[in-house]
């Protein structure tokens, strides 16, 4: 494997002393999609954010590391992070309609991008944010230049963010739930637009979304997050068709599936997942999941290698979906012994 | 453009029913003209008070007195005082001029202090410099101008005497010493405004520096200051213009206290005193004066906020 742009090692986040994200640890190559999906509330945003530096307090990295080529952003300062911040490393985010500054024409802020990294002259800025919203798919790109944020649509306004996000060619692109916020029809237009403009670019992107079936076109991988923790990794094939971790098996089967009978009530996931600074010790899954035993509490459960997937389970369902568990595993041999029960909760 | 005819419409109304209410509030005031100018002076009798009376017309039906003053307003002439038998426009255009000097250069003030306070102070909210800030504004709202004033009197003119106490020289006749008498009065009257600016601006300065925009231009990569300069304060700002639009009309007629301190006779000190002759002459016109000014700024400042946002202002691109 080529070396990776990004590499996410151990990252933390707490909200105040309360801890969100738990030690995530990911990498990317160059060009490659990973997914990034869960329930609302796992830390799939946070965890972007925090890569960007972008938190605002309460909310505070509190461990790891961010690799982006050889430096790690979470030691750079301010100054050292803001040429960074747009040049190799961008971010589209949730909700186009409040991320654009209302008071600017969509043209300056493109034009904003470019020159905080590029000094070119005037003229050429303007001509190249054109570029761009052309690129974008914005219709008569050298006119809407001068139009405002409030006369875009909700995904034109998208495309813009976009073409800010793209401005100055990043390596890596953070998409943080990219289509959430516009209509269905929107959404796909959107989502190929990234697809193609990442392609044509070579730029390496972390998609978060909960929406599995975007996830399944767009990524090469994908990470299942869970209660600020990665549940599951494997490439998006074997994750589709073998989830192994009893969570990420649920959210697969919770997608709507328009061929089968949508008479038939929606499979859900039981319960809620915990909040954070409740989060049960063990496996944070096990008060909801239908497989836990005794030993499931015990701390801590790695991410382990699992037949090409990365799985923090200790009783992950089988590759073969007829038989039940994996017996005997490592983590069983454990659960008699007075250190493990001794255990702290999660603090 | 419908918002501005309406704006304007609207302000012009509000004129006209000001002026109508300030003439028949002032008729239905119990006290009279004639007798308080006449006070208890020996030798009074009927057919003098019946002179004076029909010598300012006030001896005449209360619509047609109405709209002689309406009418003289048109060609600037707005009747004698029943106390001085000056001309009201004059005695009025020389008290104008201290009080739109004391407003402007007290708002100036008040904006150029409360802008970078704000600035500073929303950065980093609870902070201790926001903290500090906020005590000294609060301070600032709770101590009575005439204190201020009082204070700075006794300490820059009489302990220093780097400034006049009392006394105001028109800038036609002297622009330096008008300055010099124009400081101390413009300061106690920014220390009651500029922390009223500074609060407001400063909670809208934290709304906006938590909005998605915000962090937006912060993920490009700009600057603390950029961010805060070119993004932060605009959006503050705009909603801000209001308060300050508020603060200037009300500085306009009420700033007395301050007028009373440095004893130069403004439109306040010129409505007080005119209240206490029952000289409705020209206390009608003063208040309306007033009235019309904080009507014309408070216009301004909508139409300014309307043009400044391109939400409101219409399309462009």
């Amino acid at each position: 494997m080529t070396a990776p742009v990004l590499d996410v090692r151990d990252l933390q986040v707490a909200i105040g002393t309360t801890p969100v994200v738990r030690g995530i640890s990911f990498q990317l190559a160059p060009g490659e999609r990973l997914g990034l999906v869960g329930e609302s509330g796992s830390g799939k945003s946070l965890t972007a954010l925090s890569i960007m530096g972008l938190n605002r307090d309460p909310i505070r990295v509190s461990g790891g590391q961010v690799m982006l080529g050889g430096t790690d952003l979470l030691g750079l300062s301010r100054a050292e992070l803001d040429r960074v911040r747009g040049a190799r490393i961008s971010m589209i985010y949730q909700d186009p309609a409040s991320s654009l500054n209302p008071l600017m024409t969509v043209g300056a802020q493109i034009v904003e991008a470019i020159n905080l990294h590029d000094k070119v002259e005037r003229g050429q800025a303007r001509a190249r944010a054109a570029d761009l919203l052309g690129d974008v798919g914005v219709p008569n790109p050298r006119q809407r230049l001068d139009a405002y944020p409030h006369e875009f649509s909700g995904g034109m306004r998208q495309r813009v963010m976009i073409a800010i996000a793209l401005a100055c060619q990043p390596e890596v692109l953070l998409c943080d739930e990219p289509t959430t916020a516009l209509d269905v029809t929107t959404q796909s237009l959107v989502i190929n637009l990234i697809d193609r403009l990442c392609s044509e670019r070579g730029v390496a992107t972390v998609l978060i979304t909960h929406d599995l079936g975007v996830a399944a076109g767009f990524c090469d991988n994908i990470a299942v997050m869970y209660a600020g923790q990665l549940v599951e990794q494997s490439s998006t094939g074997t994750l589709f068709a073998n989830a192994r971790h009893p969570y990420s098996h649920a959210l697969m089967s919770a997608t709507v599936d328009l061929g089968v009978d949508v008479t038939t009530a929606l499979p859900a996931i039981a319960g809620q997942p915990p909040l954070p600074g409740t989060i049960p010790r063990g496996c944070s899954f096990r008060p909801r999941c239908p497989r836990a035993v005794e030993a499931c509490a015990d701390e801590p459960i790695d991410l382990l290698s699992l037949d090409g997937s990365l799985v923090r389970c200790i009783r992950p369902i089988s590759s073969d979906p007829g038989s039940g568990t994996h017996p005997g595993t490592a983590r069983d041999a454990a659960v008699d012994t007075p250190a493990a029960q001794e255990r702290m909760p999660n603090a | 453009m419908q918002f501005v005819i309406k704006r304007v419409v609207i302000s012009a109304i509000l004129l006209v029913a000001t002026s109508v209410l300030i003439f028949a509030i002032l008729r239905a005031l119990p006290g009279d003209p004639v007798a308080a100018r006449l006070g208890t002076a020996q030798g009074v009798n009927q057919a003098m008070i019946d002179r004076l009376r029909s010598s300012a017309g006030l001896d005449r039906p209360l619509v047609s007195q109405y709209f002689s003053w309406v009418a003289g307003m048109t060609h600037g002439n707005l009747g004698r005082s029943y106390f001085t038998d000056r001309q009201v426009s004059s005695m009025i255009l020389s008290a104008l001029g201290p009080t739109l000097e004391l407003t402007v250069l007290g708002v100036a003030l008040s904006v150029l202090v409360a802008v970078p306070a704000a600035m500073a102070a929303a950065r980093r909210p609870r902070g201790w410099l926001d903290r500090s800030i906020t005590a000294i504004a609060s301070a600032g709202m709770a101590f009575p101008p005439f204190v201020a004033g009082i204070l700075l009197i006794i300490v820059f003119s009489i302990t220093v005497h780097w400034f006049p106490a009392r006394g105001f020289i028109p800038l036609t006749q002297d622009p330096v010493q008008n300055l010099r008498s124009m400081i101390l009065p413009s300061i106690s009257l920014a220390a009651g405004a500029a922390p009223l600016i500074l609060r407001y601006l400063r909670s809208e300065l934290v709304t906006a520096l938590n909005s998605d925009y915000v962090r937006t231009a912060a993920g490009k990569g700009a600057p603390e200051r950029r961010v805060m300069l070119r993004h932060a304060l605009p959006n503050a700002a705009l909603p801000s213009l209001t308060m300050i639009g508020l603060i200037t009309g009300y500085t306009l007629g009420g700033s007395v206290v301050v007028e009373y301190v440095f004893g130069f006779s403004g439109l306040g000190a010129l409505s007080v005193q005119a209240a206490f002759r029952r000289d409705y002459a020209v206390l009608q016109s003063v208040v309306l004066l007033i009235s019309a000014l904080f009507i014309l700024v408070s216009l301004t400042v909508d139409l300014l906020g309307w043009w400044l946002d391109p939400r409101t202002r219409g399309h462009r691109g």
